[in-house]
């Protein structure tokens, strides 16, 4: 079977079985093409996550894309030009990487990281950045009806990229680390340009 | 055979083309030919078996059919070739038509018995064969093939001419050394893996046949010289690059970067050496204070001993503890109390063992004699044990600086493994420009310099498709007008590369004497920016355009000073430090504080005075504004680091890359020069924009506004003039692409109204340049094109553009755009 939801429901319904055969060569090939360069869309039903304390609220974080904890101490070399939540770049092996204070980043406002907050490395598509936490709790298993709607968690972060809050659970916030890390990669190319 | 192609009945033919299908059904009928033959041995003709059946003296037939045949394999070899090389991204899986093709032939030339040739073609199926499998780059492997078809093709001449085979020793040799100095190795033919050629200076693999190189050598090196003239392609530049590889090894590509790996891990190593070597001094130090203090006591010790009574201040005035610990022993005995205790010690120890007894109180006196030469003796041991020590210290230190030295030759030489020189992409390059519609339609010079700068070969394969494209772009067809000169001739247009290498960059300057179609930029933008790149360009002495491309070396050790600024430790090459001064030592046209220039916070007012008086000014390198010295809290040292290339979103003006010590601490490498023009150059604008501020009342604001109009038809720049100057705008006019960078360089207007199709750089690389630069972000772009399609518009708003107008355009529709455009926030 499938992993891909959509090629699965092409060779399930009748329907897009004669859809398919009515199709041009050259719109089966497209149309294939599109479907090959698809992402996979199946759902994750259950997912573990890393829940994190900041300095007033708590986060969750998705497991899968979780590179290492390290703890303190942390050597940071501020960059000219970034924005005030970050407090510089790290050395993350062998690689220097941004370091995020994650907590200003969410309210905004400048970074106030102490020595003894833990960085989280985090990678997706391509992208590794250091998100600096107060401390690390729990690792839970949450599956989708345990995750609660966004919507009021989203009204409170009117200036996070949409899609960055997933949803809440027990009153801490579920992050897309993929759209965090891309705007957070977009906000730090902009400071550069832009002062 | 069976092992290097399926057979025919295993392959879908309905995927083959007439002739890979051809190709296929010979090799059927090849079936129980010859193994390959090895290159090392085919070039003597003894060794190839001669097959039975025919040969081109007694057949005349069949040597017009092999020659009609050949003939036709080699078109097909060129015309593979030709597109193999038109394409952007080699695929690698295209060279098996080559290998098939140089298969057949091999076969064929051994069926008629042509040794030489069938080994030639063995070359071509063989080099094809490894450049499938990865083990040769795309490029160096269409360099590798061009030149053994070429040999394949003079060579088939000769049979024509003689009507029969002739001697191809030298022919053989010569390729050989062809292959040598692209580092392919035909022996590997059987081998499999993902690995690549890189050059370890393995001379044992040639040495035998070294000296029938240099003959070989001579002529090839005369038939390039002459070849130069004919055909773009040229391998001197190879050969200079690489004449001082005598061999070469394949080293699987995870494993050598297991070893880089390794060995960076050892260099980083040498700053915690470094500090552990202090620490260690430090504490010898003490050590050696500690000794003379003792050194110091004892005499007075044995003093107080010998005489008596012990003056009580003494004690206070000794703060070691193993003498205070001996002297008030001493005391303690010596007190009437301690003497009277020692006294009923002794009768009681009389009374239970009376031998024991000492009338004479030579005990005491033994007690004391033996605690000052033990104290004696054991200063000396101290002292003996320090010199030691400083003298095991001073070795080992001896020891880690030559372990630091040899480590970064082995580090220098590991990296040399992975370069290649860029004369490997020259080739591609030249025949881009011959086969460009210029070339058919004047003459043109491709000129190169500092081709045989090595660059990594991963980098290197990178660069081919943006300077192929760039190249492409800017002579992409005959818009460039064909001058001619006073005596009727074409005039001559130049084109160059030139490339040289600063700190950590190398910067390649392609250059055009002639005026340059668009769209150069937007064709390379990405390309540049994957390599971590950085893109600039000029208008050049003979009136054309310069591209100029910075694109960092992915790994290097730079010989840079040790700075700290705040609390940061920075580093600055070598290269762009002239002296250095005190603060009030030398008069200087400018100076700037490296904090400044890096927009770090400025310290506490207390520590803001305490670090004037201590601040070393870095004299840089004489610039365009004079002598500049850049003022630092303190210089630390110098040091070796490997510097590496930030990722594109870190990327800052002025930082060029950073490298990270033992300590796991990043420390950043600064370019001074791109540092003080960025600062300056923002202070300008900043200044310029206050100015603007004060002066600004509540008068229309039209009249303050000026717009850049670029376009190439002077009716459209003239009607657009008027509508905007009656509108109260002050109207600036550039006339092509690079004509409107350069006005943007001048002085920033408010508003930019941009052409898409103009020569010299059309408006979406206009916009690429725009969108770069961080001085131009409040600048409102506006498109005025006859583009009208959707795709153009979306390109255009995709690259920073705040409105598209499409041609014609009414004056009131302009007029309300820019006014919409300062009506928004």
């Amino acid at each position: 079977m499938s992993k891909y939801d959509i090629l699965t429901t092409a060779l399930t319904d009748q329907s897009q079985v004669l859809f398919l055969e009515g199709l041009s060569d050259q719109d089966f090939w497209h149309y294939a093409t599109k479907l090959a360069s698809a992402a996979p869309t199946t759902k994750v039903e259950i997912e573990q996550y890393l829940e994190c304390e900041l300095e007033q609220k708590r986060c969750i974080l998705p497991l899968a894309t979780l590179r290492e904890v390290v703890p303190p101490p942390h050597q940071i070399t501020l960059l000219p030009s970034i924005p005030a939540w970050m407090p510089g770049v790290t050395a993350w092996r062998g690689e220097t990487i941004a370091a995020v204070d994650l907590d200003a980043y969410l309210r905004l406002g400048p970074t106030q990281i102490r020595s003894d907050y833990i960085l989280l490395v985090i990678q997706q598509n391509e992208i590794t950045l250091g998100l600096f936490v107060a401390t690390v709790r729990s690792i839970p298993t949450l599956d989708q009806q345990q995750i609660s709607p966004p919507e009021q968690a989203i009204a409170q972060y009117p200036h996070l990229a949409a899609g960055a809050i997933v949803g809440t659970y027990a009153n801490a916030l579920i992050l897309n680390t993929g759209i965090i890390l891309t705007d957070i990669v977009q906000h730090i190319r902009e400071a550069a340009a832009y002062g | 055979m069976d092992d290097i192609f399926p057979a025919l009945d295993e392959i879908d033919k309905s995927e083959l083309s007439e002739d890979d299908l051809a190709v296929l059904q010979a090799f059927e009928a090849m079936e129980n030919w010859p193994a390959i033959p090895d290159s090392s041995q085919s070039s003597d003709p003894a060794l190839v078996v001669p097959l039975p059946h025919f040969s081109p003296v007694n057949d005349d037939g069949m040597f017009m059919l092999f020659i009609s045949e050949a003939e036709e394999d080699i078109a097909s070899m060129q015309q593979t070739l030709k597109y193999l090389d038109q394409e952007d991204h080699i695929n690698p899986a295209r060279f098996v038509r080559l290998q098939r093709l140089g298969h057949k032939l091999r076969g064929t030339a051994g069926a008629v018995d042509f040794p030489i040739m069938s080994t030639i073609a063995s070359h071509v199926e063989v080099i094809a064969e490894q450049v499938t499998e990865g083990k040769v780059y795309p490029l160096v492997g269409i360099y590798a093939l061009s030149q053994t078809i070429s040999a394949l093709e003079r060579h088939l001449r000769e049979i024509i001419s003689q009507g029969k085979e002739p001697e191809g020793d030298i022919l053989l040799a010569t390729l050989d050394v062809t292959y040598r100095n692209l580092n392919i190795d035909l022996q590997l033919a059987d081998e499999k893996g993902p690995v690549h050629t890189h050059l370890v200076g393995n001379s044992e693999l040639y040495t035998d046949t070294i000296e029938s190189y240099e003959d070989a050598e001579d002529i090839q090196h005369e038939n390039f010289v002459s070849a130069r003239i004919t055909t773009p392609l040229s391998l001197d530049s190879v050969q200079e690059a690489t004449q001082h590889s005598h061999g070469n090894t394949r080293i699987d590509v995870k494993r050598f970067e297991k070893l880089s790996w390794h060995l960076e891990q050892l260099v980083e190593l040498r700053t915690v050496l470094e500090d552990a070597q202090i620490e260690v001094e430090k504490a010898l130090q003490e050590l050696q204070t500690s000794q003379m203090r003792l050194q110091h006591l004892e005499p007075m010790l044995s003093l107080f001993l010998t005489s008596s009574p012990f003056p009580q201040k003494m004690g206070e005035m000794i703060s070691s503890s193993l003498i205070a610990r001996i002297l008030n022993e001493a005391i303690q005995r010596r007190s009437p109390l301690s003497f009277r205790k020692s006294r009923l010690q002794l009768r009681s120890a009389a009374v239970s063992t009376a031998t024991t007894w000492d009338e004479l109180d030579m005990e005491r006196y033994s007690e004391k004699d033996l605690l000052l030469r033990s104290l004696k003796e054991a200063i000396a041991d101290v002292s003996l044990t320090t010199t030691r020590l400083q003298a095991a210290h001073a070795h080992l230190a001896i020891v880690q600086q030559e372990y630091v030295s040899r480590v970064a030759a082995v580090r220098s030489a590991t990296l040399q493994m992975r370069q290649a020189p860029l004369s490997v992409l020259v080739p591609r390059l030249r025949r881009v420009v011959t086969l460009s519609a210029l070339a058919q339609t004047q003459e043109v010079q491709f000129e190169v310099i500092g081709e045989t700068i090595e660059i990594d070969q991963d980098t290197l394969e990178a660069l081919a498709f943006p300077l192929v494209q760039l190249l492409r772009t800017c002579i992409a067809d005959t818009i460039i007008s064909t001058n001619k000169t006073e005596q009727g001739q074409k005039e001559l247009s130049r084109i160059w590369l030139y490339i040289r290498e600063t700190g950590n960059e190398i910067v390649l300057e392609i250059g055009f004497s002639m005026t340059v179609h668009g769209g150069a930029i937007d064709a390379i933008r990405d390309s540049i920016q994957r390599l971590n790149g950085k893109m600039s360009l000029r208008r050049n002495g003979d009136g054309g355009v310069s591209f100029f491309l910075y694109i960092p070396r992915l790994q290097g050790a730079v010989r840079c000073l040790l700075v700290r600024t705040n609390l940061q430790k920075l580093v600055i090459p070598f290269s762009q430090i002239q002296r250095i001064v005190d603060r009030q030592g030398e008069k200087l046209d400018r100076i700037y504080h490296l904090r400044d220039l890096l927009g770090f916070p400025a310290p506490a007012p207390v520590a803001a005075i305490l670090m004037e008086h201590s601040q070393s000014v870095l004299v840089m390198q004489e610039t365009e504004f004079g002598q500049i010295g850049i003022a630092v809290d303190e210089v630390v040292g110098e040091i070796e680091l490997f510097v590496k290339p930030l990722k594109s979103y870190l990327q800052r003006p002025g930082i060029m890359g950073t490298a990270i010590d033992g300590k796991g601490c990043v420390t950043l490498t600064v370019d001074l020069p791109m540092l003080v023009r960025h600062y300056t150059h923002t202070i300008t604008l900043d200044s310029l924009r206050k100015a603007k501020q004060d002066a600004e009342k509540p008068d229309p604001v039209a009249k303050q506004i000026r717009v850049l109009v670029a376009d190439d038809a002077v009716y459209l720049r003239h009607s657009v003039r008027q509508t905007l100057q009656h509108g109260n705008y002050t109207v600036i006019e550039a006339r092509d692409g690079m004509e409107a960078i350069e006005k943007l360089q001048e002085s920033v207007p408010e508003v930019c109204v941009l052409d898409v199709e103009m020569p010299n750089l059309n408006g979406y690389d206009v916009l690429n340049m725009v969108h770069q630069t961080p001085e131009l972000k409040n600048m409102k772009v506006i498109m005025l094109t006859s583009r009208s399609s959707e795709k153009h518009r979306l390109h255009a708003i995709e690259l920073g553009a705040h409105a598209y107008l499409t041609k014609p355009c009414s004056q009131e529709t302009l007029l309300t755009t820019i006014q919409e455009l300062f009506a928004s926030p």
